[in-house]
């Protein structure tokens, strides 16, 4: 639907004119009267007798005070007719409303003093009508100015309606998906925990523990997980539900990213590769900053700033694969029923860093894309790559790689005031396929850096079909930043 | 002004009285009309072409219907039927609500005055239209009226001058609905 231009109504009286402003809402059409919204007001209060030129604008504001002023009066007026029957007569009439209140209360018989009670940035008293007593405050209406004021708010609502201001769908999307407590958190929960249930097994039974897995057949992996003694596929069940209840609790914004609990998991590979000294073959074949830094890419991450998204420090994936340790503990018990996806497992150590490589790759295959409706189904698709069976280099390599690339090259800039942005879409083979300036400083011709052609080889091969699109930054002290999507 | 219609007007007037609140608001509806009638002449003839214009005469289409339903009013002299349905109440303030915005200017005047001789300190009946007013008003109540007699002059001044500016706020867009809320509310027993 598409919105009418502002309008204006009027409503006058003999004393008194009331003007609105506001936008013409499209659903006009289905209420049978005008519907406005944006509504603001504007009063004039004139003398007796001295017709519309000698008007002074009394009051001006917004639809909440419009409504407030509407209500008081209104109420006002229906307590005088009642107690004009009984002969008590209203003294105040107050209603407030956020930071405005209005109040009327009879000053004799033929004299109403309207009182407004504001504060900064309400609707404003502007201007002296005739009658006002500023020593007092407020406007001193006579019984016609009261009635027309009466009379022009009547026909004001019997006209039109006003909008109160209405969330839109995207905006509802947006905190459906993002608030605390929504359902998306929920969601996302719930997707990170099947990650962790399909991923963690895998990377666990590189241990140990599954030693005796590794050698076995996909077939008879899945042979083997059934016959995993029944105690252990018992306690699967309480510790998925342990999972699920530990993940219940955190909220979007405390969560580390649904992405980061399965790279995590990844990371937890080196810490335990380290102790079992059975996968030191496993990362010799990825670039070096591959395995211990895995960075985990979320829809929050690729949304938000550069920084956040920045390639971690190898310590700083131990830290992080250290404070994911719970997590994965529950992993081998709820994994026995994984079947096919520990198959994968057994294949992994030929291959490039296989289980994080598994969870990145879907990473990686998300990278791909900018879109934000991609972004919001990440979660469940990052829990699906943990079943393939891919041996690809990370996307955290790969940024990684890219960083290195042009922090080889970039230098800080002190005539710059801005940053250059590009985004850069890298094929399956770690070659620049295209680069495209997204900020207004990039677009100069006369960027201080040499950009690399089309053709050149910035980055590891992912051995993926799909580009990976990335954003880099180059700020003017010398940093570089590259996120994915 | 924008004129409310009818239907608007008979939307508002959904709400049903009791039988113990229409006593009053029979009293209440012939003190308004007694109003319009001491101001600005408003008779039987004008009180039924209006019934009439508004499709209201089934229940009040002659004089004697239309005094049978004003004699309603308990504070009413002499005997007879003394009963008004919500139907009845209903076309009632409807009619005075219509004539009230008929005279509006009338009014206006007269309020107007009214405020002008209050803001010099001076007694209403100093005003022609005021004085003429409030000694019809006074003299139509102490006829008809049980306790007419009884009532100060006052006292019955204070009744007229209220009725005038509740006549200003009928006779204006929203009137009719304002008067059956009024009329609703002022029969509530108090709490």
């Amino acid at each position: 639907m598409t919105e009418r231009a502002s309008q204006q109504q009027r409503y006058s009286a003999p004393t008194c004119t009331l003007e609105i402003t506001g936008q013409s809402s499209a659903i006009s059409q289905w209420a049978g009267q005008l519907v406005l919204k944006g509504v603001r007001f504007r009063l004039w209060i004139h003398p007796v007798g001295e017709g519309s030129a000698a008007e002074h604008e009394v009051l001006r504001g917004d639809r909440r005070q419009l409504e407030t002023l509407t209500e008081t009066v209104q109420t006002y007026v229906q307590r005088q007719l009642v107690a004009s029957g009984s002969g008590a007569v209203e003294q105040t009439t107050a209603t407030n409303a956020g930071d405005q209140s209005f109040s009327l209360r009879p000053e004799g018989l033929t004299r109403h003093r309207l009182v407004m009670a504001s504060q900064p940035g309400a609707a404003s008293h502007t201007g002296t009508a005739r009658h006002s007593d500023e020593a007092s405050g407020g406007v001193v209406l006579s019984s016609l100015q009261l009635a027309d004021l009466a009379t022009v708010i009547d026909q004001f609502e019997t006209s039109a309606i006003t909008l109160p201001p209405l969330e839109t769908v995207q905006q509802r999307r947006r905190r459906w998906w993002t608030g605390r407590n929504s359902i998306g958190s929920a969601a996302a929960v719930l997707i990170m925990t099947v990650g962790v249930a399909t991923v963690v097994p895998r990377v666990l039974r590189d241990g140990p523990v599954s030693e005796t897995l590794e050698q076995a057949t996909p077939e008879a992996v899945g042979e083997g997980d059934a016959a995993l003694p029944a105690d252990r596929a018992e306690e699967a069940a309480p510790e998925i539900d342990e999972t699920e209840t530990k993940t219940d609790g955190p909220t979007a914004d405390q969560l580390p990213e649904p992405a980061a609990v399965e790279p995590d998991t990844s990371t937890a590979t080196p810490k335990r590769e380290a102790e079992t000294d059975t996968a030191d073959s496993r990362p010799q074949s990825a670039p070096p900053s591959q395995a211990a830094s895995p960075t985990p890419r979320s829809p929050a991450d690729r949304a938000s700033s550069p920084p956040a998204a920045r390639v971690e420090s190898p310590g700083t994936a131990a830290s992080r694969s250290a404070q994911s340790a719970d997590l994965p503990d529950s992993g081998p018990e709820s994994a026995s029923e994984s079947g096919p996806e520990s198959a994968s497992a057994p294949q992994a150590p030929p291959q490039d860093a296989a289980p994080d490589n598994s969870a990145a790759s879907g990473l990686a295959t998300f990278e791909g894309s900018a879109d934000s409706r991609d972004r919001d189904i990440e979660p469940a698709a990052e829990a699906v790559p943990a079943l393939g069976a891919a041996a690809e280099v990370s996307p955290a390599a790969v940024i990684s790689a890219v960083e290195q690339w042009f922090s080889d090259r970039w230098q800080a800039q002190p005539d710059l005031d801005t940053s250059l942005a590009y985004e850069l879409e890298i094929d399956g083979n770690g070659v620049l396929t295209r680069i495209t300036p997204i900020s207004s400083a990039a677009l100069l011709e006369n960027a201080p850096i040499d950009l690399p052609q089309v053709g050149t080889a910035i980055a590891p091969a992912t051995g993926r079909d799909r580009a990976t699109r990335l954003r880099l930054e180059l700020r003017p002290d010398g940093q570089v930043i590259v996120s994915g999507g | 002004m924008v004129e409310p219609s009818t239907a608007s007007q008979n939307q508002s007037l959904t709400s049903s009285p009791t039988p113990e609140q229409l006593s009053d608001i029979k009293a209440q509806l012939d003190l308004v009309l007694m109003a319009l009638e001491a101001l600005v002449g408003v008779g039987s003839e004008a009180i039924l072409n209006t019934a009439k214009r508004l499709q209201l005469d089934g229940l009040m289409g002659d004089r004697v219907s239309l005094w049978r339903l004003r004699q309603s009013s308990p504070l009413r002299k002499g005997q007879g039927r003394k009963k008004l349905d919500v139907d009845e109440a209903r076309a009632l303030v409807m009619v005075a609500c219509d004539l009230a915005q008929q005279h509006q200017t009338a009014i206006r005047d007269a309020v107007a005055k009214l405020e002008e001789v209050t803001a010099a300190d001076q007694p209403p009946h100093r005003a022609a239209i005021l004085g003429d007013y409030l000694d019809r008003f006074s003299n139509t109540y102490q006829e008809r009226m049980e306790a007419g007699e009884t009532v100060s002059t006052d006292q019955l001044s204070q009744l007229a001058l209220r009725l005038l500016i509740d006549l200003l706020l009928y006779g204006a867009a929203g009137g009719s609905r304002r008067l059956w809320v009024a009329l609703m509310d002022r029969s509530r027993p108090a709490s």
